[in-house]
């Protein structure tokens, strides 16, 4: 099954584009569309790992399962700042 | 109430706005562009959303800091776009009853800010380098 992937700030400057296709078979997992996306574009592995995944506009863990049509979006650590 | 916006933020006017005649204290924060990081100069800053979901967590941080304190008004904005420096990035403004209150939740509501809305800046530096912001190195 197909799904679309929004990209931000540094990310979508590496793959240079802010939306990506993966196609990640039935009933996948968060874990699945990080290693699909490590697969299919290798360019993000070093920043991959510190990114959260947003499902539907909420932060999801790696065992969340996603449904067709979800709203899949992968969040850099934000610029946040020193308190 | 909050808010994203490319305009140039008010502090006057976001002070103004949350002042109410039962509230006694009102605590402003402003975030401005800082000129400094480390020992690199930065020129300017571009800010970059997540628009949907960055709204969407600014209102639970309005929620969340509504529901812990007394809270006369309370707003949240962020610029987006190109800011100079000394610019204005985010603004949050809390009226309470009493100083200790409105203190705690803008200090909230700011932590909260930083810490989940799903917002990026790019460093533009004076020797033409420019970079995205990520905290956690490597």
């Amino acid at each position: 099954m197909q799904f679309t992937v929004h990209l931000f700030a540094r990310l979508r400057d590496l793959v240079d584009s802010d939306i990506v296709s993966l196609e990640l078979g039935e009933s996948p997992t968060i874990a699945d569309l990080r290693s699909r996306m490590m697969v299919q574009y290798p360019i993000v592995a070093s920043i991959l790992p510190r990114c959260l995944i947003a499902l539907n506009q909420e932060f999801a863990q790696d065992h969340e399962t996603i449904t067709p049509g979800s709203e899949l979006a992968i969040i850099p650590p934000v610029s946040g700042g020193s308190s | 109430m909050i808010s994203l916006t490319h305009e140039p933020i008010d502090h006057a006017t976001l002070t103004e706005t949350v002042r109410r005649n039962h509230c006694g204290a009102v605590v402003t924060f402003l975030g401005t562009v800082r000129d400094l990081t480390g020992d690199k100069v930065t020129i300017a800053l571009d800010y970059e959303a997540y628009p949907a979901m960055a709204e969407k967590k600014m209102r639970e941080i309005e929620a969340e800091t509504r529901e812990r304190w007394p809270i006369g008004e309370i707003v949240l904005v962020h610029r987006l776009g190109h800011l100079e420096v000394g610019e204005i990035s985010v603004g949050v403004a809390v009226s309470c009853p009493h100083r200790a209150q409105a203190f705690e939740a803008c200090r909230h509501a700011i932590d909260r800010l930083k810490e989940l809305v799903p917002i990026w800046k790019k460093e533009n530096r004076d020797d033409g380098q420019s970079e995205w912001v990520h905290p956690g190195g490597g």
